[in-house]
């Protein structure tokens, strides 16, 4: 750095300087010792020759060379004569001059270079506190940086997280879109393999029906055989029949119905045993629903066979209808029976479960489908022992206006 | 029954049809089989039936048709239909027109030897239409 070399480059001039001041110091030491003894030897030598002026002539040197050893370099020797101690003092006078110059040039030097080691130190110093405020000043700055990006860190960590999330609700929507997806393919396919078996079955099933009516009298090993071919062939027809039901699901046509002669009219279509006590409690006032009439028929089919079997056919059905609020309709099928347990409540309704030895368990998951699609939602209370209540929610006619164009816009 | 009451039975499913018609001549009915909507119109043209059941899902001319044409030509003779998967629509479009009733597949056997005893012509007066869907 700089500064540095300034420093090093100052260093070492001032140790040569040093050196030279000692050089120059000792150098002056020696003269001024050996001046001293060349001052006595002098002085001795013009006692010894005992000459009035050369005595005084050298008692003149002497002193100024002892002065000169004291320190005083400014000295000078007159001299008037010409001879030898003339030269002495002559050379006497040079040597003075040159020490003096010497000296004092070496003053100069060294106060030069003093000064500029001043200087140097002090841009030095100078240099120090701008870098210590620079410093400073780049430290804050990187500690804000520093918090700007934890910060930003942060909030990348919670995009993170959100997208994660996101994808993981896309993932699962992807999953359901096909899983439908396949469902729908399969229930065409379904569809329409259901359809084709209806005609064959439907022959076995005749079939059966005359040869159990012509072969009355045959033993009974035949009979059973028959019986259970014959039993086989309404599970076979069952099923399908149920699998068609699945198929034809979507987007039903729906139309207005007074919603109490609905229920009525499909209580009267479907079968229910003498044993059964049917209660009907209707809401005076009209009650206006969008459904569609075959479907509608097969969820009352439904509950009502379900109430049926829970109550062991022998029981009080009580259908319910009013409203809850202006814009919904409630129709709810209360039965005696011996009701469901809770861990099953939930499952209920999902298709192919069912706590029966027979049945195939798709008639609630339908019936689920069928009430959905009217824009309605089911749900079901139950007490084990006691009995069960399904309770639909319909959306009335009139009073909800954007659902119901929303309904008929779907059914087109 | 001193005479035999005629039926006139249409359906494309020929076996079914010969199913049916053994089951119905063990009932004494005699039964006579057409296998679409032109043989039907044909034979009633041509032969007296007492009474018709008519399968609504037919190629080429469904059920429905073949009854509004048959209408015109006996137009006394009360007609069944027999319906597997029917629209709604053809159903009720039927029963507009005056078909005496509608039965579903898997037919109902008990049902079905019902609704010809109460469509035959000494009791309608009692029973009128039936309607079974």
């Amino acid at each position: 750095m700089q500064l540095d070399q300034i420093a090093k480059n100052a260093n070492s001039e001032g140790t040569l300087l040093l050196n030279k001041a000692t050089e120059v110091s000792q150098r002056n030491r020696v003269i001024f010792i050996s001046v001293f003894i060349f001052s006595i030897l002098l002085g001795s030598g013009i006692s010894i020759v005992s000459s009035r002026s050369v005595s005084r002539r050298l008692n003149i040197i002497s002193d100024a060379t002892t002065r000169m050893a004291q320190g005083d370099l400014k000295q000078s020797i007159e001299v008037t004569e010409n001879d030898e101690l003339s030269l002495v003092s002559r050379n006497f006078n040079r040597m003075a001059i040159e020490l003096y110059d010497l000296y004092h040039s070496l003053e100069e030097k060294v106060g030069e270079r003093t000064k500029e080691l001043n200087d140097a130190n002090e841009r030095l110093a100078k240099m120090k506190n701008e870098l210590e405020i620079k410093v400073t000043e780049r430290t804050t700055d990187l500690e804000m940086k520093v918090q700007e990006l934890n910060k930003s860190q942060k909030a990348l960590l919670y995009m993170v997280e959100d997208l994660n999330r996101t994808s993981g609700k896309l993932k699962d929507a992807q999953e359901e879109l096909v899983r439908k997806e396949r469902l729908a393919i399969l229930g065409e396919f379904s569809g329409n393999i259901s359809h084709e078996l209806r005609n064959p079955l439907g022959v076995i099933d005749s079939s059966i029906y005359f040869l159990k009516m012509s072969l009355q009298n045959k033993d009974e090993k035949t009979l059973q055989h028959l019986e259970r071919i014959s039993n086989s062939v309404k599970t076979s027809i069952s099923i399908i029949e149920n699998l068609l039901n699945l198929t034809r699901m979507n987007k039903p046509v729906l139309r207005n119905f007074d919603c109490g002669r609905l229920i009525s009219d499909c209580l009267n279509s479907c079968f229910i045993p003498s044993t059964i006590h049917v209660v009907k409690e209707f809401s005076k006032e009209q009650i206006t629903i969008l459904a569609e009439s075959i479907q509608f028929q097969m969820v009352v089919n439904n509950l009502v066979k379900n109430a049926t079997a829970a109550m062991n056919e022998e029981g009080t059905l009580t259908i319910k209808l009013y409203k809850s609020r202006p814009e919904e309709a409630v129709i709810s099928f209360s039965d005696s029976g011996c009701g469901i347990e809770p861990k099953n409540l939930e499952k209920i309704f999902q298709p192919l479960f069912s706590t029966k030895a027979k049945g195939f368990g798709l008639g609630l998951s339908i019936t689920k489908m069928i009430v959905e699609n009217h824009g309605g939602k089911i749900y079901v209370e139950s007490t084990p022992g006691q009995g069960s209540s399904f309770i639909m929610l319909f959306p009335v006619v009139g009073e909800n206006k954007q659902l119901t164009n929303d309904l008929q816009m779907t059914s087109t | 029954m001193e005479k035999q009451l005629k039926i006139l039975l249409t359906d494309d499913n020929t076996e079914f049809s010969l199913n049916l018609k053994d089951i119905l001549e063990v009932k004494g009915y005699e039964v006579f089989i057409a296998n679409d909507g032109f043989s039907a119109l044909d034979f009633v043209r041509r032969t007296k039936v007492d009474i018709v059941l008519m399968d609504i899902r037919m190629p080429e001319m469904d059920g429905v048709e073949t009854y509004k044409k048959m209408k015109s030509i006996i137009p006394d003779v009360p007609v069944i239909m027999l319906t597997g998967f029917a629209l709604e629509e053809l159903i009720r479009e039927s029963i507009e027109y005056g078909v005496f009733g509608c039965l579903s597949k898997p037919l109902n056997f008990d049902e079905l030897f019902t609704a010809i005893e109460n469509a035959l012509p000494e009791r309608q007066e009692y029973f009128g239409n039936m309607i079974n869907s």
